[in-house]
């Protein structure tokens, strides 16, 4: 009702040639609209009102209003604990992920000698399926004869740590492996892509304008690939928050819940008790955390992005 | 350092049962056992498994991609009511984690009688390419100026028309990497798979992948070795689908002086 | 779908064959719980198949001998009523079963098909934990098969009843006149729920109740070979002490490897002291008991004082393969060994030195080891009952037995387990220890709400703390354990 009333009026002030300019864009959009209404806006409303009852699956949900928010915010000790290493996650990889890896995009862009490889070599850790990068680094890291720990004593004469046998370590190690395959993949690719959307002719312009390179860096160079910047911030936010993966395979949230992520703990929560209610309110948690975040990130981002034919 | 993961997955593929339960772990095989591979193949079945991802990860590339584009230029190009409201609810399905909303969907594919086939792999992406794509071809649509457009404009062409020549030319980094993240997201999705399909016959690789972990209380022989030669098998598509796109990050703008 | 098809039924039956008739004297079989024989010599000569590639090996019988074990046993002895059509039964199960269980996925329901007429179609579900969603999705959509592997261990179980999924076997089994007594008595009071039994067991046994010894670093170390039955606490420890080598903080060989890291491991090592981990009415958890503090201290011990137990930074939790290893490497003198480790172990260890088993240690007060049942149960939604009740009892009859010990060198829950498998199998000293821990089992604890799963995850979390060295195992911890667990049994039922 309330898009009705924003709409309609909107609608009214339209000239002839935007009506026809909004039901074309909106005919161009409408494969996604088709999408969502079909297979997501069912499944998200299905999801919100499980979160307000005790569902199991096998059995129809039974309402229990704000019982299972109250017992998340006020009860389950695993939420505040699933919380605090979602956030440290989140805060520590996604300025090292971005900053890595468009520095990867900057190397790989010079046009070196063997790029292709390069570029190949950077790329493959994110090729690697979960399954097989968890038995791998497990044996990486494994402290008494992973490599990594070989290399340590062998450089410096320290024993290493215990990696992800560690309560401490852990976390970071995961961390580390995160950026391993980060680095290289779909950041750096977006990020290539822009670097190599810039014309030439603005390097040329800035050479022939006297600018050193860290001028041409600041001045041409990150503005005009700040909606990069942008997207793998946002995206690199919005993911960061769901880190799941290794987790499940190599340390299973442990040791100790050392790496207990939200996820895992709606995972678990959602399909190894089936307590399908909880899980969907600890999911709307995340939904609205992070819906808030993004649209914050949208606001300041028209101070900072750069946007060549914005409308 | 980059590289040597891979030639360690590689090393793995090639132990035999006997390696993976020697202390401590070896770094290379004692036996080059390369009927680990055939051995994977035959174990998990791979053929029609390769055969269902091709076809699965086929299709959401080529179809998620160009209908990605399609939206991600409505987004971009076009001004309507609702329209920023409408792209941050496009954003938002990225936000909520899957494991909730999967029983629903479930019960609307059954519905459909999508069960146990490849469709519902597929089709939803199909319908806008998923929310990655758009936003990644939307921002980079962004990034391109105006006066190719209004040129194309004025030389009479529709609004499909810029679409195609001018908008696609240029775009073509970025769709080469809509193409690539699509086709790992797809190639190696495993949980969807994994509720939706049924019968073997049906299974993409990452769900014949898991087939061959060990799980607790598994009394059989190590299958380590296997899992890494099924794993490196799944991934040499990856790999050489990769080098071939190539050369669509090296091709830069198309620029015709349109400057000043 | 993988059909059986005849030709490798007759190639695998030609195999079972050729061992059947080994074993065709099973009438006279010894009385079932004789004092054990210790055998001191290496496992090579009494490994059983574990692959049908092996098992192809045997003796080539013809294919008349599928007529069974023993001559006079038919193979099936609980048919369904005649059908005029031939049906195709669906059967769930883990994937990777059939390759790992082949007597068990493949050659026995092999043998009821042949007998029936019937066809079975495996569903292998693949990995372990996800086993449940994907049961759980099928259900939602009607769409679930006709049989299915269930898991007491992995709670699947008891979920799976209460949401009905189950079909109770006690109608079928006077039908088929089948008794409940052939299992032993904790299985029947495990699986019954509410006045009815649900499932045919596969296997029951306290996986963990036995340690695999390696006899030559005893006889280096100047030890006694060990008995089989009643050693005491002590008495590992203190072999445990005296076969480690090596500097405190990087040792060479670990004395001992005990299993703290699954619920039931940790429930056996109570027991055996004479208390229970958790009440029968499945509320309110016990970890206050001085037999708990009991376990604890030992293997704090064993971790943290002694150091003569495998730290997580030299073994994975849980890694049952690099366990394999480091017994077979001689890194490990002493190990807690699980029954589905069997294959790894002996396979590691080949013939590099002699070896043996002894059960785990118990106080004359001891409680029974916890029933570790796996089943096959036919399900509510299919529209075979009969045909899937026989098939999951084909899974459960003395035959069966006699396969799986023969295939996979496990017992199931049977309490004629020695004399089904006949003397040549029964004579392996592990599948002794294994029956005899079977007949000592009392029912597994159920937690009201059916939250098994939170339990154990925030037992062994918390126990992590210890072991790494984070908390000592005071009475401080012990209250929080206590209070955490009472928390998690609190919650509202699933």
């Amino acid at each position: 009702m309330a898009a009705r009333a924003v709409v309609l009026p909107a609608w009214r002030s339209l000239t002839p040639a935007r009506r026809r300019e909004a039901l074309q864009g909106l005919l161009f959009i409408s494969p996604w609209l088709v999408g969502f209404l079909a297979f997501t806006a069912y499944p998200m409303l299905a999801s919100l009102y499980y979160s307000f009852s005790a569902y199991k699956i096998l059995a129809p949900p039974v309402w229990v209003g704000l019982r299972n928010y109250a017992y998340a915010f006020n009860g389950d000790p695993l939420f505040w604990l699933s919380v605090q290493r979602t956030v440290i996650w989140v805060v520590v990889t996604v300025p090292l992920g971005i900053f890595g890896s468009l520095l990867a995009a900057v190397l790989l862009n010079r046009g070196l000698k063997g790029t292709n490889l390069y570029r190949t070599a950077f790329f493959l850790p994110s090729l690697t399926p979960t399954v097989a990068a968890a038995l791998l680094w497990t044996w990486i890291l494994n402290p008494r004869f992973g490599i990594a720990n070989a290399a340590i004593e062998g450089l410096t004469g320290l024993r290493g740590p215990n990696w992800l046998a560690d309560i401490d370590w852990a976390l970071p190690s995961l961390a580390m492996i995160s950026l391993w395959t980060a680095i290289g993949g779909n950041r750096m690719l977006i990020f290539l892509a822009g670097l190599q959307g810039i014309p030439q002719e603005l390097y040329e312009a800035a050479r022939v304008d006297g600018a050193g390179p860290i001028r041409t860096w600041w001045n041409i160079t990150v503005p005009l690939i700040s909606p990069a910047i942008f997207f793998n911030l946002v995206l690199g936010i919005i993911f960061s928050f769901r880190v799941f993966a290794f987790a499940f395979v190599v340390t299973e949230g442990g040791p100790a819940r050392a790496t207990y992520f939200y996820a895992l703990h709606l995972y678990t929560m959602a399909f190894r008790s089936f307590d399908m209610g909880y899980g969907s309110a600890l999911a709307w948690i995340l939904f609205l955390t992070v819906l808030v975040l993004t649209v914050l990130n949208m606001q300041l981002s028209k101070r900072w992005v750069y946007y060549e034919s914005l409308r | 350092m980059f590289v040597f993961p891979f030639f360690w997955t590689v090393s793995s593929s090639l132990k035999s049962p006997r390696d993976i339960l020697t202390y401590p772990p070896p770094l290379l095989p004692a036996v080059f056992t390369w009927s680990n591979y055939p051995d994977a193949w035959t174990t998990v079945e791979f053929g029609p498994y390769f055969l269902n991802s091709t076809i699965v990860t086929g299709a959401t590339v080529i179809g998620g991609t160009a209908s990605g584009l399609i939206v991600a230029y409505g987004f971009a190009r076009f001004r309507f009511p609702m329209r920023d409201a409408l792209f941050a609810l496009c954003l938002s399905t990225l936000m909520l984690p899957p494991e909730v909303t999967i029983i629903p969907l479930y019960v609307i594919f059954k519905n459909l009688g999508w069960l146990d086939t490849l469709t519902p792999l597929i089709v939803p992406s199909l319908l806008g390419g998923g929310a990655f794509t758009i936003f990644l071809l939307r921002q980079f649509i962004l990034g391109l100026p105006f006066d190719l457009d209004e040129a194309a404009t004025i030389d009479g062409a529709s609004k499909l028309r810029i679409l195609f020549d001018v908008i696609v030319p240029n775009a073509k980094p970025a769709l080469a990497a809509a193409a690539v993240f699509s086709f790992i997201n797809h190639w190696n999705e495993f949980f969807q798979a994994l509720i939706f399909l049924n019968s073997k016959k049906n299974y993409t690789i990452p769900l014949g992948l898991y087939s061959l972990r060990t799980y607790a209380g598994d009394p059989g022989e190590p299958k380590d070795q296997l899992l890494m030669a099924g794993s490196v098998i799944a991934t040499l598509p990856i790999i050489v689908l990769f080098f071939a796109a190539q050369r669509y990050f090296v091709q830069g703008i198309v620029t015709s002086g349109l400057k000043g | 779908m993988a059909a059986i098809s005849r030709r490798r039924f007759l190639g695998l039956t030609a195999a079972v064959g050729g061992g059947a008739l080994l074993a065709a004297c099973g009438g006279g079989a010894p009385a079932p719980t004789a004092t054990p024989v210790p055998v001191a010599k290496p496992f090579a000569t009494v490994a059983p198949t574990s692959a049908p590639a092996a098992a192809g090996g045997a003796a080539g019988g013809s294919t008349a001998s599928s007529a069974g074990a023993n001559a006079a046993e038919p193979l099936i002895t609980a048919k369904p009523p005649q059908r005029p059509e031939p049906i195709t039964l669906r059967f769930h199960f883990r994937a990777g079963g059939d390759k790992s269980e082949p007597a068990i996925y493949v050659e026995r329901p092999g043998e009821w098909s042949q007998v029936t007429g019937h066809k079975i179609a495996l569903e292998p579900i693949p990995s372990g934990k996800e086993y449940p969603p994907k049961i759980v999705a099928l259900a939602t959509a009607g769409n679930l098969g006709d049989l299915m592997f269930t898991s007491v261990s992995e709670a699947n179980h008891f979920f799976f009843v209460q949401n009905k999924l189950i079909e109770p076997v006690d109608d079928y089994l006077p039908k088929y006149n089948i008794k409940k007594e052939e299992w032993v008595s904790a299985i029947i009071k495990t699986l019954t729920i509410g006045g009815k039994m649900y499932g045919m067991p596969k296997a029951s046994n306290p996986a963990e109740a036995h340690f695999a010894i390696n006899l030559k670093l005893f006889e280096e170390a100047g030890l006694k070979k060990p008995e089989i039955y009643g050693n005491s606490f002590d008495d590992l420890r203190n072999w445990a002490i005296k076969l480690t080598k090596g500097p405190p903080d990087r040792r060479d060989v670990y004395g001992i490897y005990s299993h703290t890291y699954a619920n039931q491991a940790v429930t056996n090592g109570v027991r055996a002291r004479g208390a229970d981990l958790i009440d029968a009415a499945g509320e309110k958890s016990l970890v206050d008991s001085p037999q708990f503090n009991d376990w604890l201290q030992w293997n704090y011990k064993l971790y943290r004082e002694d150091k003569v137990h495998p730290m997580p930074d030299v073994l994975k939790p849980g890694d049952s393969n690099a366990l394999a290893g480091m017994f077979a490497a001689g890194k490990i003198a002493i190990s807690q060994i699980h029954r589905s480790w069997m294959v790894a172990f002996k396979t590691a260890v080949g013939d590099k030195f002699p070896w043996m088993f002894v059960q785990h240690p118990k106080l004359p007060n001891a409680k029974g080891w916890v029933a570790n049942i796996d089943t096959h149960s036919a399900t509510t939604q299919s529209k075979y009952k009969d045909e899937a009740f026989t098939l999951t009892y084909a899974l459960a009859d003395r035959r069966f037995a006699y396969v799986v010990a023969k295939g996979q060198g496990y017992l199931t829950g049977r309490v004629d387990n020695l004399e089904a498998i006949g003397p040549e199998l029964a004579k392996d000293p592990f599948l002794q220890i294994q029956q005899k821990c079977t007949e000592e089992e009392e029912p597994w604890w159920i937690a009201k709400n059916l939250r098994q799963l939170e339990v154990e995850a925030e037992l062994l979390n918390q126990l992590d703390t210890v072991w790494l060295g984070k908390r000592p195992p005071d009475k401080a911890f012990i209250g929080d354990l206590k209070k955490a667990l009472d928390d998690v049994l609190a919650k509202p039922p699933l």
